[in-house]
């Protein structure tokens, strides 16, 4: 018995793991959209190889500065999501709603300039059937900005139940799904800023 | 969540890189190391935003094969470009 517990593969198994942040519900979901966004990922993909010229000249009408800048401010939206769950835990709810209220307005970055974007683009004759490359980028950005509103208003409700203080110790669930969500739009936005803006 | 600023930092470190390699971004090997620096992004949100380093379960492994994958397949998509 002494030797099975000294034995480090052993041993392992009788650490505490850590748990999984959030509600297992939520992970679902997450696992759910991601495998979702990766299908138009690649489909976007597929459609640029089959008509390389139509998305070079579809891609030199966006402006990679706005998407730069929707990058930098998701990044930080969720940033300060994360000093939010921090204070949360070190028992400063209203902290906490603070740093959850800038994600939001960093996150209202991100739907002014996509907005701004759409305008433009708008403005300039593109439209969701104009060609291949448009019709992809307006439904998976549009669909990833439906994502960030909803995240929005998940990020609301997490700073008025904080504000009531609804998020105490071994109650935490909430705070950290709503965080997750948050987390898992930035990382579709982390991999679609390089397929439509970067790679060309 | 351990050097969350940092993290932050280097996410916006990577992003600016990611972007000043867009001029030459015909390179496949600047496609490939786009990507390379999407997963690296993606991996450190993963394990410090999501707080999924220290997660012993099957979420861990499939979140954190998901952007290196995906990146594969998306560069193995546009070689026939």
């Amino acid at each position: 018995m002494e030797t099975a517990l000294t034995d480090p593969l052993t041993a392992d198994t009788y650490q505490q793991k850590k748990p999984l942040p959030g509600d297992l519900a939520m992970w679902m979901f997450i696992a759910a959209e991601l495998l979702v966004f990766a299908l138009l990922f690649l489909l976007f993909s597929v459609l640029r190889v089959s008509n390389a010229d139509l998305f070079t000249a579809g891609q030199q009408t966006l402006h990679p500065e706005a998407g730069l800048i929707n990058t930098l401010a998701l990044l930080t939206a969720s940033w300060l999501v994360v000093q939010a769950v921090i204070h949360n835990r070190k028992n400063s709810p209203k902290k906490a709603a603070l740093w959850m209220f800038a994600a939001i307005l960093a996150a209202s970055v991100y739907v002014g300039v996509k907005c701004w974007e759409y305008w433009q683009l708008g403005s300039a004759g593109y439209e969701l059937d104009s060609n291949a490359f448009y019709t992809g980028y307006f439904l998976i950005t549009g669909f990833h900005l439906l994502h960030v509103l909803l995240g929005m208003v998940i990020l609301l409700f997490l700073v008025v139940k904080l504000l009531r203080g609804g998020y105490p110790e071994g109650q935490r669930s909430g705070l950290e799904s709503g965080a997750c969500y948050w987390h898992m739009v930035d990382l579709v936005w982390v991999l679609l800023f390089p397929l439509i803006y970067v790679i060309r | 969540m351990k050097n969350t600023h940092l993290i932050w930092l280097l996410l916006i470190a990577t992003t600016l890189a990611s972007f000043a390699l867009a001029e030459d971004s015909i390179q496949p090997w600047v496609i490939g190391l786009i990507l390379v620096l999407t997963s690296l992004k993606g991996a450190l949100i993963i394990d410090s935003f999501m707080e999924l380093h220290g997660v012993h379960h099957l979420v861990r492994r499939a979140m954190h094969l998901y952007c290196p994958v995906l990146a594969i397949m998306i560069w193995g998509i546009l070689q026939f470009q």
